[in-house]
């Protein structure tokens, strides 16, 4: 039997920028961002776009970016030499601001760009004073930035969004599928997100449009 | 072409070929330098060097043959501030090792790091004073005219966040400024024993000895973080006594009173207050406000009064709570256009507020309390008169009138006493906290846990 026609790595990377971003309900939080006129935390749930977010601005300021949460077994001394860049995004605070070195390293960094009066941009899954934080001194820095809780999206926000994303890549998604998809899946943004990845890819190579039937059978098949 | 510019090609190269998360985490921090025939990348450290030359020197090489050409530089990686490599001159200037293309941070940095540290921002001009901190402002100013005499070593312990870092900044800014070329060290407790123990590994403890013995002046913040080791407390303690001889000047900073940290050697803490000890206390609402209106117009921010005053009143624990409360709400002003009153803060700081707010009822007060003392909640409202249960009980009571606004007999019925049994309690514990140190500190921790 001939086999199914495996795609072309053609898909159009869909790149974290605020482009790309969905604001919805957090328009603030992400106009801070993109302005930077000071420190600034942002917080929210998982799958709240904090990522997204800070590499936005990694992206648009050609800054490092660094994900704490995987650079945690490597030690603190991951954070070193880098209070000179002008701009720095350190992504989830929460994996490693219960860890007594990584807050003391977290906090001598933040201290040595501010006297230098560089803007860091922090995200997490608290706000500061709700946040485990093994280092009270860690804890008032951080509640020096401008802070900014992520709203999260509702229904609407969310099939709006997988609409758009949809349209971005050339997939067109009917009403009737993106209803169905918020019915069926998980409804964080990024299970959705990642279903339209897993469909798109399935459409593509079945060469077919999405209708309810085919995505039934996409996703049925993975979740076998 | 100039480096920058075909780093800039690189990176954009690159951006094409390596997933987003990548390029931000292992390719911006990397800085180049470049001379005719080679390019080098500096890493901001040995992770980001070992993670780069395993997974993307091959593509990096790609990247450069791409955008130069067949004069493409030899591409070379080394640890590296790129700061160093951006001197002043426009020359290409060489990175600090040239000859070695694997750099590790060594004891070289360390005057150039621990020297050139100071924050000029802080300054005693614009340390806002109040009754909670003008005792320790009064002796910063004192050690500023006279550096190395009676006050010497100068401590200055609290809570975080109430300046005792930017007391320590301003000495060493006043003693730069009045001596032109004094040679001051600044740095954390926990730096000075990292680079003690790398000096020691380097077969360099030495050099790390005379340096931190011939400076002008020692800043080291956060000295309980010595606590528990001992080897660096020995080192310290040589250190010290080498510059106390010598009439230089130290700045010391500690979160409580050293007598109270545990696992520091009793010669070393006696020789911590030595000199003079002074406590920063948490600002009084009149300095907050003062405060919130000096930060704001550093920062070029109208705030009303009325609204610094409503903020103050709200955010009591500390100084950068203050300044976040105000960042965030100059940063809100700003992108909606709308201009700060009274009702905006209220809104925009609902998070923030709500964080003390919450904290704040008697039933809280009564829970916090029982868990820290180890009693039953129950205990606390029951007519038991046991001093272990009396003492938590006062302190419950003095805390609910400090904190809440609670009338007394309501304060009274919820301990199942009358409105004079608080008052009594109030008045003790206001004595306790004079006289007993314990209790003083209990009622602190409480106040901390508490949220303030």
């Amino acid at each position: 039997m001939k086999g199914q026609q495996l795609p072309l790595s053609v898909q159009l990377r869909e790149s974290a920028s605020f482009d790309t971003f969905y604001v919805g309900p957090n328009e603030l939080a992400v106009n801070a961002l993109r302005e930077l006129g000071s420190a600034v935390l942002i917080y929210g749930a998982l799958a709240s776009g904090r990522t997204h977010l800070l590499q936005a601005v990694a992206r648009e300021r050609r800054c490092p970016y660094l994900p704490l949460q995987d650079l945690r077994e490597m030690g603190p001394d991951a954070l070193e030499g880098l209070d000179q860049s002008a701009v720095l995004c350190l992504d989830d605070l929460d994996a490693v601001s219960d860890d007594r070195d990584w807050s003391m390293a977290l906090l001598r960094l933040l201290d040595a760009r501010r006297s230098a009066n560089k803007v860091t941009v922090l995200s997490a899954n608290a706000a500061p004073d709700r946040a485990n934080i093994a280092l009270p001194d860690l804890r008032t820095r951080l509640t020096l930035c401008a802070v900014f809780g992520l709203k999260p999206l509702d229904d609407n926000d969310r099939e709006t969004l997988l609409r758009e994303r949809a349209r971005a890549r050339g997939l067109e998604m009917p009403v009737e599928v993106s209803a169905w998809l918020m019915k069926h899946l998980p409804r964080d943004a990024g299970s959705l997100l990642s279903a339209l990845d897993q469909l798109d890819r399935a459409a593509l190579s079945a060469k077919r449009r999405l209708t309810v039937p085919f995505v039934q059978t996409v996703l049925a098949q993975t979740q076998l | 072409m100039y480096t920058e510019d075909i780093w800039t090609q690189c990176v954009r190269w690159l951006e094409g070929e390596l997933p987003d998360k990548d390029i931000n985490t292992w390719i911006r921090p990397l800085h180049p330098v470049a001379s005719r025939e080679r390019l080098l990348l500096l890493a901001p450290n040995r992770i980001v060097l070992d993670r780069v030359k395993a997974d993307f020197l091959a593509p990096i090489r790609r990247a450069v043959k791409a955008s130069a050409g067949d004069e493409a530089p030899e591409v070379e990686l080394a640890v590296g501030a790129a700061e160093q490599a951006r001197a002043p001159d426009p020359e290409p200037t060489a990175p600090r090792k040239m000859s070695a293309p694997v750099s590790t941070s060594s004891i070289d940095e360390v005057p150039a790091a621990f020297t050139a540290n100071l924050n000029p921002q802080f300054t005693l001009e614009n340390f806002i004073e109040g009754k909670s901190n003008a005792h320790a402002r009064a002796a910063a100013q004192h050690v500023v005219e006279t550096p190395g005499a009676a006050y010497n070593p100068l401590l200055i312990y609290g809570q975080s966040g109430l300046g005792k870092t930017h007391l320590m900044h301003s000495v060493g800014n006043a003693v730069m400024r009045r001596t032109g070329r004094a040679r001051i060290a600044y740095l954390g407790a926990e730096q000075w024993m990292n680079h003690m123990v790398m000096a020691i590994r380097h077969g360099r403890a030495d050099e790390f000895r005379s340096f931190f013995r011939s400076v002008d002046a020692l800043l080291i913040d956060d000295i309980q973080f010595f606590a528990n080791k001992e080897r660096t407390q020995e080192e310290f303690f040589h250190t010290f006594n080498a510059l106390i001889d010598n009439r230089k000047q130290i700045v010391l900073t500690c979160d409580r009173y050293p007598k109270d940290v545990d696992g520091i050697d009793e010669r070393l803490k006696s020789r911590f207050t030595w000199g003079l000890s002074v406590a920063v206390e948490p600002p009084e609402l009149e300095t907050r406000v003062a405060i919130l209106l000096a930060k704001a117009e550093q920062n070029k921010v109208r705030l009303p009064e009325d609204v610094a005053f409503f903020v103050a009143q709200r955010i009591r624990s500390n100084v950068r709570d203050l300044e976040g409360a105000l960042a965030t709400l100059s940063a809100t002003a700003r992108l909606r256009g709308e201009p700060l009153t009274v009702e905006f803060a209220r809104s925009t700081l609902k998070d923030r507020l709500a964080a003390y707010e919450r904290m704040v009822t008697m039933d809280n007060i009564k829970r916090t309390v029982s868990t820290y003392y180890n009693i039953r909640l129950t205990d606390l409202s029951s007519p038991r008169r046991t001093r272990s249960l009396a003492r938590p009980r006062q302190i419950a009571m003095a805390l609910s009138k400090e904190l809440t606004q609670h009338s007394l007999p309501e304060i009274g019925e919820a301990f199942g006493k009358d409105h004079t049994t608080v008052l009594h309690a109030c008045r003790k514990v206001a004595e306790l906290r004079h006289e007993d140190l314990k209790i003083r500190e209990d009622y602190e921790n409480l106040l901390r846990q508490l949220g303030y």
